[in-house]
């Protein structure tokens, strides 16, 4: 009897798990805003007329093509923008979770950021991925100094004329850096063949083949032979590799002769030694990397050798500075045009901030004719009333890489800044 | 369900301050110098150096060192060491009262004795290959032993208190720049990473570095000076931020003191900073023109 009462608990057990199944299955069905069976994407299209020609397009996303417009729309309320479902700059990440992958070596900030729709159309397009544009007309709209130099450039390099993407990955990669799709020089040996005399030839004996072709080479182009970075260093423009290396067919073919700046006094000798004779070294200069800190040994597209336009070279070790320049409510002109060098000498000076001049007003002079805007005394003889050990002049008041503030004052406004020494006239 | 919600609120409380780091210091002004004692203005002091009862300043622009008495009743200049043609940047005191500090302008270190007659230069004995050195900065420990930042060669040499070479530490694989150096009671030898707004520890004994923190760079701007206080705090001279940034010996940061000014207390392009035995903290207020003198106290 007990057994026959316990087999039927059971059974009715599995009847109530049952129907809640069934219950489970039919509300997945109808979707979380319930629509009607096979409404979906249609009913939105009775209303949103102009889709129907989004949906004639090559390529439609995959949601919309399926009538998943709930997928990425709220249809009844959202705090986004166009009902969106969640934030634009995150939404996408919900189904392509794995654009960016976490071991990523370089990431495309657009992607990071989640601006996926600089790049893609989430309804549809007429190009594959659903991009707004085909080939490199799309990066091109971004990288428009690149374009420029591609254009005008004499000698250029056959895949760029193509598609940026044959080297590059749009979105991250786990690679290399510059979204490269490989390291090089595996990227570039996927083209290049290296085993003929002429191309040993060419790079005087030395193992080119396990370098980085684009300490030389610009891989975008260029207007010298052999797409050649346009400023070259002259040991190899003459091609004498070995007064700095070792020969190439010694064990160690790349490794210097010298250290840091040691390899480089041999030639640079009256500029190394000039620096050395000044008060104050910009430190870089003198430590294990030395020279090649901030110059390509070989070859570079900015003058001088530098390896990148000076605002970013110099932005690597100070970008706090550079920071406060872009938080500053006043822009200085020689910091947003990237010519630090104006007031700054980058391998030694005499002077505080490795500055030219020989004071700040001299310094600040060679632009601003500063009696003609203001008869504030300044200079040697003017003590400022706050510290009797300074001298009042233009970073007083200001500082010069910026601040939050107007004209870079160190107060909010005039006032403020005016009665920290002019204290009679505190209120 | 009283005495349950009570227990929680605790629990929630104890949580809390163990993760949060909390800044168990407070620092008092006790004053700033400007001159020597006869007048003669600062002029973009860049080195301390802290003795028991007195310290030392690297008067940089003047080409000399100051020497201050620290007294309850005032800080009086007692003594000037004149540096002719050197650039005085870092300085420090051996236990002896001997002076060391790091000419900016031949980029080596000079010796002088307690009366600042000049000593020569350190000329370091058996360094390994390669030999060339350039320092950046240089601490002593207790038993005089010399730890050298060579960025040339991309080290931390430690030299025996006769110049003779004891061991050598390479710099970690990825790194910024190494502006300074620290070293604990212990022997732990801390760098400072400015462009990185990193700290490195090699433990007492160790060979290598490893990172400590690499989180400090929203914090500071670019720390260029290290000193630990007598519970193994680390405090950071941000130099272009004009403040001072509290580490823990284990990498949280503890929160920053001052800020930019002219004022007492503010800073303006801090350089080298200093503690000594008695928790003095004195700082180069390098672009003040002057030297501020602090008494760290448990709060």
């Amino acid at each position: 009897m007990a057994v026959i009462r316990l087999r039927g608990r059971i059974v009715v057990l599995l009847l109530v798990g049952l129907a809640l199944c069934c219950a489970s299955v039919s509300v997945q069905a109808e979707g979380k805003f319930k629509l009607k069976p096979g409404a979906r994407g249609k009913l939105c299209l009775s209303c949103h007329t102009a889709f129907s020609a989004k949906m004639k397009a090559r390529y439609i996303h995959t949601p919309l093509a399926e009538g998943e417009c709930s997928g990425c729309h709220n249809p009844h309320a959202s705090n986004h923008a166009v009902l969106m479902d969640g934030d634009a700059d995150a939404i996408c990440y919900k189904c392509h979770d794995s654009v960016i992958p976490e071991n990523a070596l370089s990431r495309h900030q657009v992607a990071a950021d989640g601006q996926c729709v600089s790049c893609h159309d989430p309804h549809s397009s007429e190009y594959p991925a659903n991009l707004i544009k085909g080939g490199s007309a799309l990066c091109f709209d971004c990288h428009q100094q690149l374009e420029k130099r591609i254009a005008s450039n004499k000698y250029g390099h056959a895949p760029v004329k193509k598609d940026c993407l044959g080297c590059h990955n749009p979105h991250a990669s786990t690679k290399s850096t510059g979204l490269l799709k490989k390291q090089e020089p595996a990227l570039c040996l996927g083209c290049h063949k290296t085993d003929s005399r002429g191309f040993k030839q060419r790079h005087m004996g030395y193992p080119v083949e396990q370098g980085r072709c684009s300490s030389c080479h610009d891989p975008h182009g260029s207007n010298s032979g052999a797409i050649l970075k346009d400023n070259v260093h002259a040991p190899l423009k003459n091609e004498m590799c070995n007064q700095c290396h070792n020969e190439p067919d010694s064990a160690q073919p790349f490794a210097v002769k010298k250290s840091g700046y040691e390899l480089c006094q041999g030639c640079h000798y009256e500029m190394i030694n000039a620096s050395f004779s000044k008060n104050r070294l910009h430190w870089p200069l003198v430590d294990q990397t030395g020279c090649i800190n901030c110059h390509s040994p070989h070859a570079s597209s900015e003058k001088g050798l530098l390896r990148e336009p000076l605002l970013n070279l110099c932005g690597k070790c100070h970008s706090d500075t550079l920071a406060r320049q872009a938080r500053s409510q006043t822009k200085h002109p020689p910091i947003s045009d990237g010519e630090c060098t104006v007031c700054h000498s980058p391998h030694a000076s005499d002077q505080l901030f490795l500055q030219k001049e020989a004071t700040i007003i001299d310094s600040c002079g060679q632009c601003h004719d500063w009696q003609s805007h203001s008869t504030h005394p300044l200079g040697a003889e003017v003590i400022d009333p706050r510290n009797a050990n300074l001298e009042l002049d233009c970073l007083s008041c200001h500082r010069t890489h910026g601040t939050q503030y107007n004209k870079f004052l160190y107060f909010p406004d005039v006032q403020s800044l005016c009665v920290q020494c002019h204290t009679q006239y505190r209120r | 369900m009283c005495q349950f919600l009570i227990r929680l609120s605790l629990v929630i409380i104890l949580v809390g301050l163990t993760a949060a780091p909390v800044l168990a210091v407070k620092i008092k002004h006790q004053g700033s110098v400007y001159a020597d004692a006869t007048g003669l203005a600062l002029k973009r002091p860049e080195g301390v150096a802290c003795g028991t009862d007195s310290f030392l300043v690297a008067d940089t622009e003047n080409s000399r060192l100051v020497r201050y008495a620290l007294a309850l009743q005032g800080l009086t200049a007692d003594a000037v060491f004149p540096v002719a043609k050197a650039l005085p940047l870092v300085v420090q005191l051996n236990s002896t009262g001997e002076i060391y500090l790091l000419d900016g302008r031949t980029r080596t270190i000079l010796k002088l004795a307690p009366d600042g007659q000049s000593l020569g230069k350190l000329e370091p004995q058996g360094v390994p290959l390669p030999q060339t050195l350039v320092p950046r900065s240089f601490k002593l420990d207790k038993k005089d032993n010399l730890y050298l930042l060579d960025i040339f060669s991309a080290r931390v040499l430690v030299l025996n208190a006769a110049g003779e070479f004891l061991r050598q530490l390479p710099f970690p694989k990825e790194y910024g720049f190494f502006s300074d150096l620290a070293v604990d009671p212990a022997g732990a030898i801390y760098l400072l990473d400015s462009v990185a707004g990193a700290l490195y520890l090699a433990a007492p004994g160790a060979q290598d570095f490893a990172l400590l923190t690499a989180e400090l760079k929203q914090q500071m701007n670019f720390p260029t000076s290290i000193a630990i206080d007598s519970k193994g705090i680390l405090y950071l001279s941000d130099q272009y931020g004009s403040g001072l940034a509290l580490v823990s010996r284990d990498g949280t940061f503890l929160g920053r003191k001052f800020g930019q000014g002219w004022e007492d207390g503010q800073l303006y392009y801090p350089s080298q900073l200093c503690i000594n035995s008695q928790n003095t903290l004195v700082i180069a207020d390098r672009n003040n023109s002057r030297v501020q003198v602090f008494n760290i106290l448990d709060e």
